[in-house]
Parts: structure tokens; sequence; C-alpha cells
């Protein structure tokens, strides 16, 4: 399989998935597996935000309702069609490319801000429907689901997140590194450039945005059976605001950032727990600290400074 | 006349909601303007303004009638300060709208937990410009202390209007939001211009705070409900136009409170959002706007 | 001689300002046309209408004798007709190779193909260092990259708008060698929006002049530096810009 010796950047890579593979032997405190289970499922929410903001250059506010959106498909259809959550999963993957594909199709043509706007509007409208139909989702108080598996451990949920976790970054690798990679980073430096040599910009807009939902969602009902409960919580501001905060201390553009990012934040979180009310004042500053002074975040910047200590360009 | 009644008084109520979101929406929408961004962090000057007011009259005794210029003043320098420290790249190093979004998405962000941790979560009420009553306009009665606070956010605009089309700053600023660089090679001062217009839109947003918080109740996130009113407000209006903005106030707070007659108010909220996205869509040049594309 | 390019009386207005009045203008096979004018002439918008960024209000567009017009861009761009932007859009964030690379994808499915095709324009264009970001070039590089970039789609024609504004005279030049050379080597037809007189008329085997969104005069360059009418348009703008 590996023709080539294996690259730094890949003996890295595969250093940390062995890593993140056997910490389950070494860390025996069920309450860190379960931060690490966390941890993995806002990575994947800030990964896939950063394929959106970093790559297509569109920032989308409507990325936690999207996990909601799942989270709720998902829950529902367990609860009424009496289907098995692993079915769940799959039918919140599909609610939230559908929803993606009409809203995508919709506002997508809509430039920068007025983009950004619009899924504003649809992540609110989202949230009052889940609060106000309170037969059917039970408001804020939340909607009780079953486990995705009838466990004592974290750990069965651990492997289950770090294999979406793994899945996302990697078919993320792939399409980044694709013909249609090239294509999304075209359109998302500029719109009209990328129509000028050829590019169908409300196509690769829209595929993008389908396939960066579904994963969302998907990773959205999966923490929805792995709490057992899902609650408007799940598509809150604070959760939007969180998935900003790791993608851009992370490394806004990069692959690895939005990980790094996410591990990180969710650690910090967890020893902030004592300062309740500080947290996300602490968070938001890392959002304005970092964009204004690190633009190219943590991952970026080391990156920089190692190409430029090692001196080959 | 069962209905139409409570519908005179829904528009009359109607006009003077529509006044307090212009106050939010005209500095919004001159930011839009003048510097190409939106604002996310609006809702929590407003916000500001709100628990600035509140400390000025229930810590130091200060007459609410003062302290109103105190707030804007105070509001005023703060817009400055959040222009200087935080959009300036913007303008030097022309960075996209992803920056603008975020950068003001994580102040927004900010002040809120800020206003949290420091002001408490609790509601506050700050004590009214006038004690309450009612004016009775034969069987029409209207709430008389919302009446002067909506006058005194009509004069406030008067005077910002008499700002932009009056004073040399004023029409560096609509130069410069007619196109930038015409204005930077006629000799303006885009940095002194963005900064003027943050300031002057922070202030009429802690203005509307001071204000209406005396009505509503006040607490960190209430800005967020008349942010999003005035988002809806410029999209309405045309991001960038003035008139605009002060039509689709109006316009705006007339729907709002005719629907909730007409409509379910658990969904209140959403139908502004509604609004919000139809508008996007359908005309995204806002309602008295002219399309253009530019290439 | 092979038509490539046929506009039919097109007009496109902005509210009330007609930018572009009743034009009509033919580009034919290895043809280089100078379309040149004065500020506000009309040149952008009109190339704007041809790569259907831009829907005419009248007229038509014809391409290899095909009705082109209201295509949206991408569509235009398929059939073959490429464009530089007079305000250039790089793709900032992008290398050099990705940025040209990303420009012949619409000719090849697989990104291999691609990036040789975009080593071969960069060798061409003699761009140093492909690695580097758009976002960090001189002018010179920056219109190579745009230029690079619309070649890859291995148009048939290509419409430059101001390719040389901001160029030093010796650099106007090599552009000049390098617009005869594309039209040779690539065997396309060029329209070459301009101020830069010197390169123009020393490239265009046919100009078109264009004032207030109307042809005014047509003919070999020589031809049309001698017509008085486009004289005095030249002369009144000069004057123009000395006062301003
Ligand atoms: N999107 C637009 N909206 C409104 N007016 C426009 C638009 N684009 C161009 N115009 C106007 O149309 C006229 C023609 O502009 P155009 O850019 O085509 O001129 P040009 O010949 O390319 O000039 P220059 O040599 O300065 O580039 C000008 O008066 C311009 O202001
Ligand atoms: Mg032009």
């Amino acid at each position: 399989m590996f023709r080539q010796p294996l690259s730094p950047k890949g003996f890295l890579t595969l250093l940390a998935i062995v890593a993140l593979l056997s910490l389950p032997f070494i860390i025996r405190h069920e309450y860190w597996i379960y931060v690490l289970t966390i941890g993995f499922y806002y990575a994947i929410l800030a990964s896939t935000w950063n394929v959106m903001a970093g790559y297509l250059g569109r920032v989308s506010f409507a990325h936690a309702a999207f996990a909601a959106i799942g989270a709720y498909a998902s829950a529902l259809s367990v609860l009424h069609l009496k289907v098995h959550p692993v079915l769940g999963m799959a039918i919140g993957t599909v609610a939230g490319a559908v929803f993606s594909f009409f809203i995508g199709y919709l506002s997508l043509r809509l430039r920068g801000v007025y983009f950004t706007l619009s899924t504003l509007a649809f992540a609110e409208i989202f949230r009052i429907i889940v609060t106000v139909e309170y037969e059917y989702t039970r408001g804020s108080l939340g909607l009780e689901t079953e486990h995705l598996i009838v466990t004592m451990s974290y750990i069965p949920y651990y492997y289950v997140a770090l294999a979406l976790l793994l899945g996302t970054v990697f078919s993320t690798y792939l399409i980044l590194n694709s013909a249609f990679g090239l294509k999304i980073m075209a359109v998302g430096n500029s719109e009209e450039a990328a129509e000028a040599i050829g590019i169908d910009s409300a196509k690769v807009k829209v595929v993008t945005f389908l396939y960066v939902s579904a994963l969302t969602s998907l990773a959205g009902a999966f923490y929805g059976h792995f709490i057992g409960l899902v609650s408007p919580e799940v598509g809150a501001f604070d959760q939007l605001a969180l998935i900003i905060a790791m993608t851009v201390v992370g490394g806004m553009g990069t692959l690895p950032g939005p990980v790094i990012g996410a591990l990180l934040l969710e650690f910090f979180s967890e020893y902030l727990r004592e300062f309740g009310i500080f947290r996300l004042l602490i968070f938001a500053g890392l959002i304005i600290v970092t964009v204004r002074f690190f633009r190219r975040g943590l991952y970026g910047t080391l990156k920089e400074r190692l190409i430029s200590v090692g001196g080959s360009p | 006349m069962g209905v139409v009644l409570p519908i005179v008084e829904n528009l009359i109520t109607g006009l003077i909601m529509g006044s307090f979101y212009a106050l939010m929406a005209v500095g919004l929408t001159l930011i839009f303007g003048v510097m190409r961004i939106v604002n996310f962090a609006h809702g929590e000057f407003y916000m500001l303004g709100g628990y600035i007011l509140y400390y000025l009259v229930t810590l130091l005794g200060i007459n609410n009638f003062v302290a109103l210029p105190i707030v804007m003043g105070a509001m005023f320098v703060f817009g400055m300060a959040v222009e200087r420290s935080l959009l300036r790249p913007i303008i030097t190093e022309g960075l996209g709208h992803e920056y603008s979004i975020i950068i003001t998405f994580g102040l927004s962000l900010f002040l809120v937990n800020f206003a949290i941790a420091f002001f408490g979560p609790e509601y506050k009420t700050p004590p009214p410009y006038i004690p309450t009553y009612r004016i009775a306009l034969g069987p029409i009665s209207i709430s008389g202390d919302r009446l002067l606070v909506a006058t005194l956010a009509a004069v406030i605009l008067v005077l910002t209007y008499l700002v932009i089309a009056k004073t040399k700053i004023g029409l560096a600023m609509r130069a410069t939001a007619q196109n930038k660089e015409g204005a930077m090679l006629c000799g303006m001062d885009v940095y002194k211009v963005s900064m003027f217009t943050m300031g002057l839109a922070s202030a009429l947003a802690g203005a509307s705070g001071a204000l209406l918080s005396t009505i509503l109740l006040l607490e960190p996130q209430a800005g967020l409900i008349p942010a999003i009113k005035s988002y809806v407000v410029i999209a309405l209006g045309g991001m960038g136009s003035i008139a605009g903005a002060v039509a689709g106030s109006v316009i705006l707070g007339i729907i709002e409170s005719l629907g909730t007659v007409l409509i379910s108010a658990a969904y209140r909220d959403a139908y502004s959002f509604l609004v919000l996205i139809l508008v996007l869509l359908i005309r995204p040049e806002g309602l008295f706007g002219v399309r253009v594309r530019e290439v | 001689m092979k038509t490539v390019l046929r506009a039919q009386s097109v007009t496109k207005s902005f509210g009330g300002l007609v930018a572009v009045r009743n034009f009509s203008m033919e580009v034919g096979e290895g043809e280089i046309v100078g379309l040149i004018g004065p500020n506000g002439a009309g040149k952008t918008t009109f190339l704007n209408v041809v790569t259907g960024f831009l829907k005419p209000d009248s007229g038509r567009v014809f391409f290899m004798g095909e009705d082109i017009t209201g295509l949206p861009p991408h569509k235009i761009c398929i059939k073959g007709v490429a464009r530089t932007f007079q305000l250039i859009k790089p793709f900032s964030k992008m290398t050099i190779l990705d940025a040209i690379a990303a420009g012949a994808l619409v000719r090849v499915r697989s990104k291999v193909e691609a990036y040789r095709r975009a080593q071969e324009i960069i060798e061409f264009l003699r761009l140093r260092n492909p690695e580097r970001l758009c976002g960090s070039l001189n002018v010179v590089e920056e219109k190579l990259v745009e230029l690079g970039r619309a070649l890859a789609t291995k148009p048939k024609l290509l419409l430059l708008d101001e390719i040389a504004a901001g160029l030093r005279p010796s650099e106007i030049e090599e552009m000049k060698k390098t617009l005869k050379l594309i039209r040779d080597e690539f065997g396309l037809s060029l329209v070459v929006v301009e101020h830069v007189m010197p390169l123009v008329m020393g490239v265009s085997d046919r100009v078109v002049v264009m004032s207030s969104g109307s042809k005014i005069a047509e003919g070999r360059p020589e031809e049309v530096a001698s017509n008085p009418k486009v004289i005095t348009i030249y002369l009144g703008e000069r004057r123009g810009r000395a006062r301003g």
C-alpha cells in the first residue's frame, strides 16, 4: 500500500490515530472518556463548519441547527416508527441532507453576509418551531430518546464517535484534494472568477452544503442517542459559538485545525466548569483574539513557524 | 367595530415600535453602507445602552433625561474603539466578509457573557422616563409614556439625519458609501469616516436600548430580538439605504402589531424571520433598492 | 475568414444610463481586435454581456454561429469564451499552480491531467515558483496568473480587460509579445480592451473605438489613430483628465 516512504505529515497523522485508538486503554477514567467522546462530536461539527467557512467562504449560522435537525429526526423516528437508533441516525442524516438541499438551493445564491443572515433566520425558525410544538418535541424540556448502545461504559460510544470523526476527516480530505476540492476553493476565493473559468458555482455550493449538513446531522443524531436526550440546546447559539471558537482557534481553512481546536477547547471547557459563567466569555475572547491577531489559528501558525524554521519553502 | 378599534390601537403601537427599530436599523444600515459589513454585535450595543442607563439612574441617581445623552456619548466612544481595535484590518488588509462576520459575532458573544458575568443574568427594570399613563383619544387609548419615548427616538433620528445631510463628516460618509475608492482619491480619510460611522451607529443602538429597556425588560440577551428586527428592517429597506431603513422600520412595526391580532403570538418572532428570508430571496436589494451586480 | 464572435446591436442600460447602445462587432478566427474608448465608454459592460455576467436589454451574441445570449457565465466558458477581469479577481488563498489547474478542470476531469496542463501554461508564461500563493504576487505576476487561468480553459476566444494597466513600459513590451505568442501557439482570437495605446496599437489587427456606449470608428490601428473623431474624443478626455 505504501509505495513511498511515509511523509512526516502522514506519520504524525498515523501516530495521532493510533494514540486515539489506544487512549481508552491508557485513560481508565470513564469521565475523561466521556469528555473525549463529546470532544469528537464537536470535532466533527467544527470540521464540517470549516469546509463551509474556511474553504467555500460561506459562514453558516445554521450549523448547530443542522445537528439538531439530525437529532430530532432520529429521536422522533425511533419514538414513533419504533426503529433502531442506528436506522434513526440514517434517517437523521437524510433529513439533514434534504433540508440542506432546499435551504442551500434557496439561499446559497445570496452573496457573503446575505447568506449568513438567511441561515440565521432558518436556524431561529427551526428553534422556535421546536420550542413551540411542545406536543411533538416536548419543547425546551427536551425529548428523551433511546441510547445507541446498551452499556454501562462510555468506551463503545468513544469508538463510535471516533469512527465518525475519522470518517468525516478522511472523506473531507479526499474531497478537498480532488478536482471538486479545487472547485470549492476557487468558488471560495472568487465566485465570479470561478464562473468565468467554467465552474458551475451554484452546483459546487449546493453539493458542498449538502455534504457538510448531512454529516453534521449524522453527528447530531449520534449525540442525541449518546446523551439520551434531545433538546433545543443542541441547536442553540451557544453551540454555534463553541463550533466557531473551536474552528477559529484550531485554524480555519486547515484540515487538522478544527479537530485540534475542538479537543483542546473541550478539555479546557471541562476545566472551566467551576467558572461556569466565565466559560463562554473566555471562548468569545478567544475567538476575537485569534481572529484579530492569529488569523491562521493554532495549527496554521505552528505550521508557518515550523516551515520557516525548517527553511524549505 | 369590535375589530377596528384594536387594529387602530395596534397601528399606533406599531408606529411607536417602528421608531425604536429605526434607531437600531439606521445605525446598522450606515455601517453596511460605509463599511460593507453587517454588525452582528448590534443588539449588544443596544443591551449595553440599556445597562449604562440603568446604572446611571439607579446607582448615581441621575435623571433619565440627563442620562440619555451620557449613554449616547459613552456608546459613541465605545463604537469608535470597536472600529479602531477590531474592524480596522478590514480596510487595511482588505479582509473578506468571513472576517467581519466572525469578529462581530465573537464580539456579540463576548458582550452578552460579559453582561451575564458582571451585571447578572436576571431581569432588570430601569426606571421609566415618566410615570405610566394612558392618553384617551375618543374610544382609543394609547400609552402616553411609550409615546413620549417614541418621540425622543424620533428627535434623535431627525438629529442624525441632520448630521448626515448637513455636516462635512456626513458628506464624507455618503461619499464613502457611494464609492470608497473615489472617496479615497478625493482625499477623504476613510479611517476617520469608518470610525465615526461605528461611533454614530453604536450611539444610536445605545439610545434605542436606553429608551426601550424602560418599557421592555433588560437582561444580557435583551439585544437579540431588536437586532434581528433591525436585520429584517435593513433587508426590507435595502442594505445601506437610510430612508429604506426608516420606511422598513415603520412597515415592520405595523406588520407585527397587526400580526399579533391576526396570528398566533407564539410564532410572532418566527414571522419576522420568515419575512427576512422572503425579502432576501425575492428582493435581496430590498423593497426600494436597485438591483446591481458587481463584476 | 470564419467569424468567431458576432455581437448584434447589443444594448445594456443601468437605470437611466445606457452603458452600451446598439453596439455590434465581429471577431474573426485568429484575429486580435482592440477595443478602445474613454473611461465609462461601456467596454467592460460589453465584455460582461458577451461572457454572460450581464444580460443585454436587447441584441444578440453569437459564438461560432451559435446564439449564446443570456447563457450563464460558466456555460459560455464551456463553449470556449474566456476572460480576465479589469479589477483582477485572484484566487488569493490558492497557489499559482492550483489556480491555473482550476481553470483546466473545465476541459479535463482528472486532477493529474489538470496539473499537467497548468504546468505547461506556467512554463509558457514563465511564472516562477508556482507553489506561491496568488495573494502574495506582484502586479505583473498577478496579471499573468489571471491570463494563465483563462488560457487553461482552452478558449477559442479570449477577452482581456485592461491586462496592461499598471505595467511599466518594458513589461508592456513583454505583454505585447506574450499576446502575439498566445494567438499563434494556442490558435485563438483575442479581444483586447485597453487604455495603453502602445500595446493595443501594436498587437491589434483591427481596432474598434467605443464612446458613450456606441461604436464611433473601426479599422486598422493606423487608420483609427488618424481618424478625426477619435482624436477629438481622446484629446477631450486628456483635457478632462488634466483638469480632474
Ligand atoms: N453594475 C453597474 N451598475 C450601474 N452602472 C454601471 C454598472 N457597471 C457599469 N456602469 C456604468 O456604465 C458605464 C460604462 O461602464 P464600463 O465599466 O463598461 O466602462 P469602461 O469602458 O469599461 O470604462 P473604463 O475604461 O473606465 O473601465 C459607466 O458610466 C458606469 O458607471
Ligand atoms: Mg472597464
